[in-house]
C-alpha cells in the first residue's frame, strides 16, 4: 500500500510541479518506494512518465522486467516507453537493466524510449545497463554508484552526462556508444576503468576527472574533441590504436602512473600544455595529424620518456623535438 | 600487427596531410579499418561448444600449493611459450579452429618438446600436425559438412586413438572458394599412428591460478571461448578486458585458441597471452592479450592440458632399479557380500574385496618400512573425487600382539589397546577397515598365510557416477621397488569401462537387485584401468599423485574418519580366506 500511495504522490508530482532537490546524493530518501512495483508501473501503457524523488526504492529494480520482452536474434528486448526521472534516491538493491541467465544463457537487455534521469541517487548494489539502448539520453549527474558500473555496449542516443559521478567501484564502459555528447566532467572513478572500443560520435569531456585506478582508453574512437583537462590519472593508463579524430587536451592533466600511448591516430591538436608524466611515458607508432602543443610538459621525478617511432604531419615550430 | 599498424598509420598520415581538410573522421575511420583488417566478418570460428559433455572428459589432478594465488605466491609473474609454438596459423574460410588449437598448435608444441624444446624458427610442415588430416579422422556425427567445426572431445580423443598425419603429410588448404580443397570427409593420412598423444585432462577454467601454474611447468593450455567484437578487432599491446558488442560475431561465436602465457603486470588485473589460427594480421601478431577478471568472467568455458606418450607416467610413481624388492597385489576380487549385521537382508551395498599381496623381489620387505595397502574408490572423469575404502597397514612400531589376535596382524578393534597414534606413521587415523600388521613380507613371501584376505566394505550412499576402485600396495611409496607400476590392480566394470554407482550401490545391469550372490564379481586387471573405449582413463602416475597428496595434506584422514563415522559397523577385523 505504501508503494502506491508514492507511486500516485510521484505522479502529481510529474504532472504539477517541478521537483526541486537540494540535498544531496541519497541523504535524503524520505519515501520509500518498492522496485517491482516501480519496474511493473514502467511497463504499463498509461504511464508515460514515471518521477520518484527523495525516495528509498527497496529491493532490486529490474528494468527488464517492466514489460515482456520481444526475441530479436539471440536477445530479448524490453521496451520501456516512459520518461524515468529519480532524483536523490537511494537503490538499496541491485539497479540492472540486463539479465543473462548463466554460461552461454539467455540474455535480457531493457530499450528506454525515453529520457532517463538519475539524478544525485546513490546506487548501492551497482549499477549494470549493458546492452542497453537509451534513445532520448542518459543523466547521472552527482549520484554515486557503489559496486561495479557496467556500460558495457551500451548505447546512448542524446545527450550522456556523468558529472560528478562517483564510481566507487570498477567502471567498465567498454564498446559503449555516446551519439550525443558525454560528459563526465568532475568524475571520480575509484576503480579500474575501462573504456575499450568505446565510441564518442560527438564530443567527450573529461574534464576534472579523477581516474584512481588502471584507466583503458585502448581502440576507442571519438569524433569530436576528448577533452581530459585538468584531470588526475592516479593508475596505469593505458591508450593504444585509439583514433581521436576532434584533437586530444590534456592541459593541466596530472600521470602518476606509467602512461602507455602507442598506435594512436590524432587529428586536430593535441594538447600537453603544463601536463604532468610523474613516471614512464611510453609513446610510439602514433600518427599526429594535428598541432602538438606540448611546450609546457612537465616531468616527474621518476620520469621516463620512452619514445618510439611516430608519424608527426604536420610539424609544428614549438614542437619538442624528441617527441 | 604492429609492422601493418606502422604501417597504416603512416600511409594514413601522408594520404590525409595532402588533403587535411577533406580527410573527415568517417573517412579515416574507414581507412584504419582497411588498413588493420578490423572489416566485419572477416574471421571463421568453428567450435561445438554445445556439442561437448563436460561431465564425460576427464579432470586434471588438483595439487594446488596452498600458497598459489593469482598475483604472486610462487609463480612467476610473467611466462609466454609462445617461442615453443608453431608460426601463427591461418584457418581461413573453415571452421576448423579446434583442429588448429589442438593438432597444430598443442600437438605439434608436444612433437617440439618430444625433439628437444624446439623454438618457433625451428617448426615446419614435417614437424607441424595437420588441422585438416585431424577433421578427416573426425566421424561425420562429430564435425559440420566442409570444416564447420567440431568439438574437443573427439579432436583429443582422436590424437590418443589414432594420432594426426603432419602437414607436409596432408597440408592444409587455404583461401580457396573451391571446398573440395578443404575436404573433410577425405580418407585420413594412413600412417600417423607415431604421432598419437597420450591423454588430454580438462582443467578448472574459472581458476586463474591453476592456469597459470600450468603454463609456469611449462604446459600449454587449450581453451574454448565465446567471442565478442571486441575480441575480433583485438590489437598489440591492448589487453582485451570486455566482450563488448556482438554485431559482428552474433552471441555464439564458439572458438578454439591455445593459452601460451600469461603477464601479472598487463593490464588492470593481469592477463593471459592468447594464440589464434587467424593469421598475423589478426591481434598483436596473430596474439592477444585477455584479461584475468575478463577471461574467467565471460571469455574462457573450458580448457584443456594434454600429454604427450613420451611423457611416462611410471616417472612419478617412483621406482627404483638397484631396489630388490617388489611389491604386487594378486588374487584381486570384489564379490557380493551379505550384510554382516543381518545376512539375510540381501542388502545390494555390501561387498567384500579379496586380495594378498605377493612380494617379487629377491630381497624381504620388513615391518619397519611401515607400508600401507589401500583400496580407493574414485570417480572415472574426476579422480580429486577420490574415497579410501580401507587400508592395510604393515608395521613393526607396535608392542606384542593381544591375545587371540589373528597371525601376522590384528584389526582397528585391538588398536585401542597399544596402537599409537597411526596419523605419525600414514597421517591416517581410521580408514573404512583398518589392520595392523607386524609382519615382514620375505621373497616370493605374501603378506597372509596364504590364503589371501577378505575384506567387507560398504560403498558409502552419498556416491553416484561413474567410478573406478583401485587396489595399491604401498600406496604412500615408504618402500623403494624395481618396479612401482605392478603396485596397482584395478577394479572395472564388466566392460573395461568406469562402474555405474547409485546411492552407494554398484550397478549390475540386468542383474541389478537379485538375490545374494547373483550380483557376481567385477572385472579386476592389472596395471592400468585402460581399455578400448576407455583410453583416455587415469593412469596409475596420477592416481599415486592424488592419493600421495591426500596423504600429506590431511585429507586422507579426514575422508576416511568421515566415512568411518558413518558405517561403525565397518570396523571389523580382516578376516583371513578359509
Amino acid at each position: 500500500m505504501k508503494a502506491i500511495h508514492t507511486l500516485l504522490l510521484l505522479g502529481a508530482c510529474a504532472l504539477g510541479s517541478v521537483c526541486s532537490c537540494a540535498s544531496p546524493a541519497g541523504q535524503s530518501g524520505t519515501q520509500v518506494a518498492t522496485a517491482s512495483t516501480l519496474a511493473r508501473s514502467l511497463g504499463s501503457v498509461k504511464q508515460t512518465v514515471l518521477v520518484v524523488k527523495d525516495s528509498r526504492i527497496q529491493g532490486d529494480m529490474f528494468f527488464y522486467d517492466a514489460a515482456v520482452g520481444i526475441r530479436e536474434s539471440d536477445v530479448t528486448h524490453v521496451y520501456i516507453d516512459c520518461q524515468i526521472l529519480f532524483i536523490n534516491c537511494v537503490f538499496e538493491g541491485a539497479c540492472e537493466a540486463y539479465f543473462k541467465a548463466g554460461e552461454g544463457g539467455k540474455e535480457a537487455a531493457t530499450v528506454f524510449m525515453r529520457s532517463v534521469t538519475f539524478e544525485r541517487c546513490n546506487f548501492l548494489k551497482g549499477f549494470n545497463m549493458r546492452n542497453c539502448i537509451f534513445e532520448d539520453g542518459l543523466k547521472m549527474d552527482g549520484s554515486v554508484v557503489r559496486g561495479e558500473t557496467i556500460l558495457e555496449n551500451t548505447e546512448v542516443r542524446g545527450a550522456a552526462t556523468f558529472n560528478k559521478v562517483m564510481f566507487d567501484g570498477e567502471s567498465n564502459f567498454s564498446a559503449a556508444q555516446f551519439t550525443g555528447p558525454a560528459s563526465f566532467v568532475g568524475a571520480w572513478y575509484q576503480g579500474n576503468i575501462n573504456y575499450q572500443f568505446a565510441r564518442f560520435v560527438s564530443t567527450a569531456s573529461f574534464t576534472d576527472a579523477k581516474f584512481e585506478g588502471h584507466l583503458t582508453l585502448s581502440n576507442v574512437y571519438a569524433s569530436g574533441s576528448t577533452e581530459l583537462t585538468n584531470a588526475r590519472f592516479g593508475g596505469r593508463v593505458e591508450c593504444v590504436a585509439s583514433n581521436f579524430f576532434g584533437g586530444m587536451r590534456l592541459a593541466g592533466a596530472s600521470f602518476s602512473d606509467n602512461v602507455v600511448f602507442e598506435q594512436n591516430t590524432i587529428q586536430h591538436e593535441f594538447e600537453l600544455n603544463a601536463t604532468v608524466f610523474g613516471r614512464t611515458l611510453t609513446v610510439g607508432s602514433n600518427a599526429f595529424l594535428c598541432k602538438v602543443n606540448n611546450g609546457g610538459i612537465k616531468e616527474g621525478t621518476a620520469f621516463n620518456f620512452v619514445r618510439k617511432d611516430n608519424y608527426l604531419l604536420p610539424l609544428p615550430g614549438q614542437m619538442r623535438t624528441d617527441f | 600487427m604492429p609492422q601493418l599498424r606502422t604501417l597504416g598509420a603512416a600511409t594514413l598520415g601522408v594520404t590525409c596531410a595532402l588533403s587535411l581538410t577533406s580527410c573527415d573522421s568517417e573517412t579515416l575511420a574507414a581507412i584504419v579499418d582497411a588498413l588493420t583488417g578490423n572489416e566485419s566478418g572477416a574471421f571463421h570460428t568453428g567450435w561445438f561448444d554445445n556439442d561437448e559433455d563436460y561431465s564425460k572428459i576427464e579432470d586434471d589432478i588438483r595439487i594446488v600449493p596452498s600458497d598459489d594465488t593469482d598475483r604472486g605466491g610462487s609463480l612467476p609473474s610473467r611466462v609466454s611459450l609462445s617461442d615453443q609454438l608453431p608460426p601463427i596459423g591461418n584457418q581461413g574460410d573453415y571452421g576448423t579452429c579446434v583442429g588448429w588449437a589442438v593438432a597444430y598448435n598443442c600437438r605439434s608444441w608436444i612433437g617440439g618438446r618430444e625433439r628437444g624444446n624446439l623454438t618457433t624458427s625451428q617448426f615446419n610442415a614435417s614437424n607441424e600436425y595437420s588441422p585438416l588430416d585431424l577433421f578427416r579422422r573426425l566421424s561425420s556425427s562429430a564435425k559440420g559438412a566442409g570444416c564447420a567445426g567440431t568439438s574437443f572431445e573427439p579432436a583429443f580423443q582422436t590424437l590418443i586413438d589414432q594420432g594426426c598425419a603432419t602437414l607436409s603429410e596432408v597440408p592444409y588448404q587455404k583461401y580457396t572458394s573451391d571446398q573440395q580443397d578443404c575436404d573433410c570427409e577425405a580418407t585420413p593420412y594412413t600412417s600417423a599412428a607415431n604421432n598419437r598423444i597420450q591423454k588430454y585432462r580438462q582443467i578448472d577454467h574459472t581458476n586463474v591460478t591453476a592456469i597459470k601454474r600450468y603454463l609456469s611447468e611449462g604446459r600449454l593450455v587449450v581453451m574454448g571461448a565465446i567471442l565478442g567484437d571486441n575480441f575480433m578487432q583485438c590489437s598489440s599491446a591492448s589487453v582485451l578486458q570486455a566482450k563488448g558488442s556482438t554485431n559482428l560475431t552474433g552471441m555464439h561465436a564458439a572458438h578454439a585458441l591455445v593459452i601460451s602465457g600469461y603477464d601479472d603486470d598487463k593490464g588492470p588485473n593481469g592477463a593471459f597471452e592468447i594464440t589464434n589460427s587467424w593469421d598475423t594480421s589478426w591481434g598483436s601478431s596473430g596474439r592477444c592479450w585477455v584479461d584475468y577478471r575478463f577471461f574467467v568472467n565471460d571469455f574462457c568455458y573450458c580448457a584443456f592440458v594434454a600429454y604427450g606418450n613420451n611423457e611416462n607416467a611410471s616417472t612419478l610413481l617412483g621406482a627404483s632399479p638397484t631396489s630388490s624388492v617388489d611389491l604386487e597385489p594378486i588374487e584381486v576380487e570384489d564379490v557380493d557380500f551379505f550384510d554382516p549385521d543381518d545376512p539375510d537382508s540381501d542388502d545390494p551395498a555390501w561387498r567384500e574385496l579379496h586380495y594378498d599381496v605377493v612380494n617379487n623381489g629377491s630381497s624381504t620387505v620388513p615391518a619397519s618400512s611401515t607400508w600401507a595397502t589401500c583400496y580407493c574408490l574414485y570417480n572415472a572423469y574426476d579422480a580429486n573425487e577420490m574415497s579410501i575404502v580401507l587400508v592395510d597397514y604393515y608395521s613393526d612400531a607396535f608392542s606384542a600382539l593381544p591375545p587371540g589376535a589373528y597371525e601376522g596382524g590384528w584389526g582397528l578393534d585391538e588398536q585401542k589397546y597399544d596402537l599409537p597414534d597411526p596419523e605419525e606413521y600414514l597421517g591416517l587415523r581410521n580408514a573404512s577397515g583398518y589392520a595392523c600388521t607386524n609382519k615382514d613380507v620375505a621373497p616370493g613371501g605374501r603378506c597372509s598365510a596364504g590364503n589371501g584376505f577378505q575384506w567387507p566394505y560398504q560403498i558409502d550412499p552419498s556416491f553416484n557416477g561413474q567410478f573406478y576402485f583401485v587396489l595399491i600396495a604401498d600406496a604412500f611409496a615408504n618402500v623403494q621397488e624395481n618396479n612401482e607400476e605392478n603396485n596397482y590392480f584395478y577394479i572395472t566394470g564388466e566392460d573395461g569401462g568406469p562402474l555405474s554407482i547409485v546411492n552407494g550401490v554398484i550397478q549390475f545391469g540386468s542383474n541389478k537387485g537379485t538375490s545374494k550372490g547373483k550380483r557376481g564379481a567385477l572385472h579386476a586387471q592389472p596395471l592400468t584401468a585402460r581399455s578400448p573405449g576407455h583410453t583416455n582413463t587415469y593412469d596409475s602416475g596420477e592416481i599415486a599423485q592424488k592419493v600421495r597428496s591426500m596423504q600429506q595434506s590431511g585429507e586422507l584422514r579426514n575422508k576416511a574418519q568421515q566415512w568411518l563415522d558413518k558405517h561403525p559397523h565397518a570396523k571389523r577385523k580382516r578376516t583371513l580366506a578359509h
